[in-house]
């Protein structure tokens, strides 16, 4: 069965249909609540308790910033008796500096991953501050991947054309990263094949790689050693459609295929003056745009409020960063093939975030302030993303997470000089050597998204350079702690609020205790020892 | 399943255990507990592991300086070939130790591939995949440690020594990323504790506690297989050891030559003997784009030593009938002898060769041309030659994992087994 | 610097031959010119003869030919004798192309270079058995063995011994190898007189590539017999292919005692190296990896006064009647004007 004409007609169909729910007023949050805990009393399932302030604390700072509260914000939020300190912290974070640099360095993965094709895109500074700036400022979503998609300027000026440029020249791979990014849907069978089971034929597939034929990639400068690239497209060249791939055979000539949009119409293309010339791209110079630009016409279809996939992709997308699992999971594989968990809410979702004119910040404010995402992580069955959101997620700290993880909560960061130590690695991991944070941490998850980690994990973590963080400066945790005018307990309890953000339980303490007041004449060496052990133990290594 | 491995008394029962055993991948990994709890199915499953060493020849071996002489051609180069331990094969005269091994390994003289210069065909010889803007494919090492590796060991399953290619494990995650290991046998940065033995102790306890802690009343499979990941590295600070070889090499110097490619051989027998189920050794480096001639007299005499060696080692041990030896680099090299006295690279018909594990011995697949430009008969594609491994190792070619929602075979899509090659 | 190629400089003649030629000599009293290699087989080219072409003289032996020297015997004629890399040497009448006798195992391995003594009594050739060897060029009678250059580097690697040189007064051969090794052997009381190693010749990657590359590719001595040439590649930066500076140096080997230093920034391996008859001049031929190369000094200057870039690789120089230099190596044989090869740098402008 074809999900064309007929399904997208349903889609409009759904999205009116829950405008009408939007329309009542309550909040986006509590239509959330409502909706998963009608499917828990359905299939009958006991949902985990609420996460304790603790537990909610490091959880949202996490979240919304990719950090974790200071000793004194923790004091400060669990001591704190008013009844919306919840909401008042999110609206705090939502503020952050931080918390633009963490949706950035989130949706840098989504547009690039660890490991982009090549091309200069391991050094993409640029593309990196824009999408800083573009969080700062809270850029509507359409206008943002309006951008990215229309990629003007350069890369290093500007930013955005390093999403093309990572795929230099490749057109139907450029259509497999859009097609998944942007609209959520996986194309990349059709490339080869139509798919027995799937929507999209290859003539799909081609026709949506046809908008984004005639682009290449121009270098129009050079700054700090950087190369600057900018997107130029040209007036004619087309897709050739050779069928499929089990029939190929060298110099097999295909069709020309003309731009069509994703189960859409064909593109309304003018037809080129006759006496036309061709341009070449000459190095150095921003590339001329092209009379007619079929990616811009592609940019826009993409991002208008009513295409059927894009205001769908990103509410699921979004509610995935935030609750773990997708109502369409994963989130790049919307088929009919793949229906939602929660239907009506994905379309409740989708509808208020369009009607929000796409405003993210709103969007991830509604989502952390609902009863669904504070729930404890603790009640599943252990799973990384519990069924039906019984239970809140678990998942690994990033490398850029980790490290500011344990730079705060050290003290390094609190007490680190302007100029550090010859020797010690300067930049965001300082005092880490980055490259070996990302060798490491940077993808600790399998190709499906499961958490593994590996041996070379544990090897930095027992043997690397940890002990780099435990300065013992005025004001470090380690000079605290170890600091013998203060009681043991106190030291113990503020040991766990500072790396755990909660006390210690009292087994904890005693233990602890124990193991830190061994007489011996180098008593921060215990203490040293177990900040490394809270360090390094699960409960710091996972957001939960 | 057409493998032969292991001696026959234990046919019906290895046929039994075949069931459980090549199952999908995640029943394997489960089962073991289980299997392991019968002390005589568990030392049954060992002796039917399967280990795989891979012979990396850096930059790409010529085929016309090893296994595919053209002698009196044009293209055939300075050398002579020689008669083997197999009437009517011969080899290139650099190779006698091989020449007397040619009863255990099988030639294939028609490798057809698909890409030429060494990012790509390293990739490609690595994981049977061109290299692709949106998919990581893993290499086999990843994926024989994936299917033929031991959980809860003391080793990794996939060691590197002194070898190209950074796929790594792809997709299939950091738990089967690869252990590297240097050409003189360092081993890789943070692999060694600076601690005394009762400091780590104590900090290992205290660590057991917290962890028991976090995990009491929250059965997290996150925080599970943090542990296990956490406990591996630790118990390779008691085996390294196992990497070191001085106290040995002088008993086996002569056998596999007294080179840094011997060492390293030496140490792959060692490995296979721990239990490692993939070990990939590398020697550098045949890209002799000038003074062809010169460089495979130099590089081709220590690697075939030590290659010999390697299999008569391990079939002295009785360790052949499960070990596949690969012999293989990313290309092969131009008939055409250059400008600079060198060969360039050529992927049109090379040549690679299998032995152990249920491959025919003593056999030549495949044929090229008089002059070695084009692949006269049977041509095998990067594909076939991977799919022929998994299934020497008795893993299934066609197995999926997937990378985000696409399905990814072991062997790509379309590849075939060569039956030939396998007894 | 007068290092670009000149459009006025061009071969006299060319033939285009098939696969690498290692090996030429010439015949200067009839004008002909012999050569082979990885063909396999001799032919000869008749220099002063139009049109131009080259024709086959026998077939070898089915090794390459990697040497070739021609003696005078009177009043028979000519003798053109062959090294292989057999490890055979054949004495050949090239009228004919009748093999007048050979030495099967003049070297085990294969034979690198030959040289022949100016009276055409002494012929010394060196092998890959890292040996030097002196015989008596008309009864092919082994004199003399000189053991010395070693078959590794000190690092290691595999070692070549490429070339040897008899010095004018028939005297004194000279061999040098990969590893930089040069020594100077008294033929006569069969003693070693002078070694030294110019290790700037040989280039090793322990690290990356697990290699070594490089190596004096020729000697020869002055025409006075005081100055001994060696050719070959300064350090280089990559082992994968010829990238590092075209060498030569000459030194006063009685001395032990390098007198200069014949470079050039030209990335490239020269194989062979020639004097002028008045030894004012040094010319050598090679190849990097962007092709082939011919360059010419003049004594006292270390900069080249000529270059001229050419497609394939040279391995062997050899000068014909009126002062014309022969080059023979990869596909080709060409013949070039030597007032061209030596045109100094004030003649250019």
């Amino acid at each position: 069965m074809r999900w064309s004409l007929n399904t997208m007609a349903i889609g409009f169909a759904v999205l009116a249909a829950s405008a009408l729910v939007s329309a009542d007023d309550k909040p986006l949050r509590a239509v959330i609540d409502d909706q998963v805990r009608a499917v828990w009393e359905k299939e009958k399932l006991t949902p985990a308790r609420p996460a304790t302030d603790a537990e909610f604390l490091r959880r949202v700072y996490l979240d919304l910033c990719g950090s974790v509260p200071t000793y004194d914000e923790t004091v400060s939020f669990l001591a704190d008796a008013t009844a919306d300190k919840r909401a008042t912290l999110i609206d705090r974070l939502l503020d952050d500096p931080r918390f633009a640099q963490h949706q950035a360095d989130i949706w840098d993965m989504i547009l690039f991953g660890r490991n982009p094709p090549g091309f200069d895109t391991d050094k993409r500074e640029g593309i990196q501050r824009w999408l800083r700036e573009q969080f700062a400022k809270n850029t509507p979503y359409d206008a943002l991947a309006l951008a990215i998609l229309r990629a003007e300027g350069n890369t290093l000026d500007d930013g955005p054309p390093m999403f093309y440029v990572q795929y230099r020249n490749q057109p139907e791979d450029v259509n497999e990263a859009i097609s998944q990014i942007f609209l959520g849907v996986q194309l990349q069978c059709a490339r080869c094949h139509d798919h027995p089971y799937e929507t999209w034929k290859q003539t799909d597939f081609f026709g949506m790689a046809a908008f984004l034929a005639r682009l290449e990639v121009v270098t129009v400068g050079k700054a700090n050693n950087l190369t600057k690239y900018a997107i130029g497209e040209k007036n004619s060249g087309d897709i050739l459609f050779t069928g499929p791939a089990k029939d190929q055979s060298p110099g097999k000539k295909g069709e020309p295929l003309k731009p069509k949009f994703l189960l859409g119409a064909a593109l309304d293309e003018p037809p080129l003056p006759k006496d036309f010339k061709e341009v070449k791209f000459e190095a150095n110079k921003p590339p001329p745009p092209p009379k007619f630009s079929r990616k811009d016409q592609l940019a826009a279809w993409i991002t208008q409020p009513d295409n059927p996939y894009f205001a769908r992709a990103i509410a699921n997308r979004v509610w995935a960063q935030f609750l773990g699992r997708g109502l369409v999971h994963p989130v790049d594989n919307m088929s009919p093939a793949n229906q939602p968990s929660h239907p009506d809410l994905l379309a409740a979702l989708a509808t208020a975030l369009r009607d929000h004119r796409f405003d993210l910040r709103w969007y991830i404010r509604e989502l952390v302030n609902s009863q669904t995402y504070q729930l404890s992580s603790i009640g599943g069955s252990g799973e990384q993303n519990p069924q039906l959101y019984i239970a809140a997620r678990t998942r690994p700290l990033s490398a850029e997470e980790l490290v500011e993880a344990w730079r705060i909560t050290t003290g390094y960061a609190a007490v680190e000089t302007t100029s550090p130590p010859k020797g010690v690695a300067t930049g965001r991991f300082r005092p880490l050597e980055s490259g070996y944070m990302l060798r490491f941490f940077g993808q600790p998850n399998s190709g499906t998204g499961d958490f593994q980690g590996g041996l070379q994990e544990h090897l930095y973590l027992n043997n690397g350079p940890l002990r780099n963080l435990l300065t013992t400066a005025k004001g470090s945790l380690l000079a605290t702690v170890s600091d013998t005018s203060l009681p043991i307990d106190a030291r113990v309890e503020r040991l766990y609020l500072a790396l755990l953000h909660r006390p210690p339980r009292d087994v904890e303490r005693q233990r602890m205790s124990e193991y830190v007041s061994v007489a011996s004449a180098k008593s921060d060496e215990r203490w040293a020892e177990a900040m490394w052990v809270l360090m390094t133990c699960s409960e710091f290594r996972f957001n939960h | 399943m057409k493998t032969h491995c292991g001696s026959s008394e234990h046919l019906s029962r290895r046929a039994l255990l075949k069931g459980s055993l090549t199952t999908s991948a995640g029943g394997v990994v489960m089962n073991w507990g289980g299997l392991f709890g019968n002390p005589g199915w568990a030392e049954e499953v060992q002796r039917q592991k399967k280990h795989c060493i891979l012979l990396w020849m850096n930059g790409g071996a010529s085929q016309f300086e090893t296994f595919d002489m053209k002698v009196g051609r044009p293209t055939g180069g300075v050398f002579r070939s020689i008669a083997t331990n197999v009437p009517g094969t011969q080899v290139c005269e650099l190779m006698p130790h091989m020449a007397q091994q040619m009863d255990k390994i099988a030639v294939i003289r028609s490798m057809r591939t698909s890409e030429v210069d060494h990012p790509g065909g390293i990739y490609l010889m690595h994981t049977g995949y061109r290299p692709s803007a949106t998919v990581r494919f893993p290499e086999v090492g990843a994926i024989v440690a994936k299917y033929q590796g031991r959980p809860g060991k003391d080793l990794p399953d996939f060691i590197k020594v002194s070898s190209q290619g950074d796929a790594g494990a792809g997709f299939l995650g950091p738990r089967y990323q690869p252990f590297g290991i240097g050409s003189k046998g360092d081993l890789p940065p943070f692999t060694n504790s600076s601690l005394a033995k009762e400091v780590e102790s104590r900090r290992h306890e205290l660590r057991s506690f917290v962890e028991s802690q976090y995990t009491q009343d929250n059965p997290s499979q996150l925080a599970r297989m943090h542990h296990e990941a956490y406990e591996a590295a630790r118990r390779l600070q008691s085996v390294q050891q196992k990497f070191k070889l001085d106290a040995e090499w002088d008993k086996y110097r002569e056998l596999y030559g007294d080179s840094g490619f011997g060492r390293r051989c030496l140490l792959a027998r060692k490995l296979v003997e721990s239990g490692v189920a993939f070990i990939e050794v590398g020697q550098s480096s045949y890209d002799s784009h000038a003074d062809n001639a010169s460089w495979h007299k130099g590089l081709v005499p220590p690697m075939e030593q030590a290659w010999a060696g390697l299999l008569t080692d391990l079939k002295d041990r009785g360790l052949l009938d499960n070990t596949l030896v690969v012999w293989t680099g990313e290309i092969g090299r131009t008939p055409k002898i250059n400008n600079r006295a060198g060969r360039d690279h050529y992927v049109r018909c090379w040549s690679t060769a299998l032995a152990g594990c249920g491959i025919k011995g003593g056999l030549v697949y495949g044929e090229s041309d008089a002059d070695g430009v084009e692949v006269k008969d049977s041509p095998v594609s990067e594909g076939d030659f991977f799919a022929t491994i998994y299934q020497s190792l008795s893993i299934n070619p066609r197995e999926e994992n997937f990378a985000g929602v696409r399905p990814v075979p072991l062997a790509p899509f379309g590849s075939k087994v060569v039956t030939d090659l396998l007894a | 610097m007068a290092n670009p190629p000149s459009p006025s400089i061009e071969p006299i003649a060319s033939c285009v031959e098939q696969g690498t030629l290692y090996a030429l000599a010439i015949d200067v009293r009839r004008g002909i010119a012999y050569f082979g290699g990885s063909e396999r087989s001799v032919r000869s080219w008749r220099l002063n003869d139009e049109p131009v072409r080259s024709e086959l003289a026998w077939h070898g032996r089915g090794a390459y030919v990697s040497s070739l020297v021609l003696a005078h015997d009177e009043p028979h004629g000519p003798v053109v004798i062959t090294g292989h890399y057999d490890g055979s040497l054949t004495w050949h009448e090239p009228a004919t192309g009748r093999v007048l006798m050979s030495v099967e195992s003049a070297h085990h391995g294969w034979v690198r270079d030959l040289a022949l003594s100016g009276d055409g009594r002494r012929l010394v050739s060196v092998g890959n058995d890292m040996l030097v060897r002196c015989w008596d060029r008309a009864t092919g009678t082994l004199q003399q063995t000189f053991a010395g250059h070693a078959a590794e580097t000190p690092e290691g690697y595999v070692s070549t011994l490429y070339s040897v040189a008899i010095s004018p007064d028939g005297r004194c051969a000279a061999s040098a190898d990969r590893a930089g090794e040069v020594r100077v052997w008294d033929l006569e009381r069969g003693s070693l007189v002078a070694q030294w190693r110019s290790a700037e010749f040989y280039t090793f990657d322990p690290e990356k590539r697990d290699r070594s590359m490089g190596g004096i590719r020729r000697v020869r001595f002055s025409p006075d017999g005081s100055t001994l040439a060696v050719a070959g590649i300064g350090q280089i930066t990559n082992v994968d292919g010829f990238v590092g500076p075209a060498r030569v140096e000459l030194w006063d080997w009685r001395a032990v005692k390098r007198r200069s230093l014949l470079g050039d920034s030209h990335n490239a391996v020269l194989n062979d190296v020639v004097f002028t008859a008045n030894g004012q001049h040094v010319v050598a031929g090679g190849g990097g990896d962007s092709g082939g190369v011919l360059l010419s000094w003049q004594l006292g200057k270390e900069k080249p006064v000529q270059k001229v870039k050419l497609k394939g690789h040279i391995h062997r120089l050899a000068w014909a009647t009126g002062d014309r230099l022969l080059t023979a190596g990869f596909e080709a044989v060409q013949l070039w004007s030597s007032a061209a090869v030596l045109a100094t740098e004030e003649s250019q402008a």
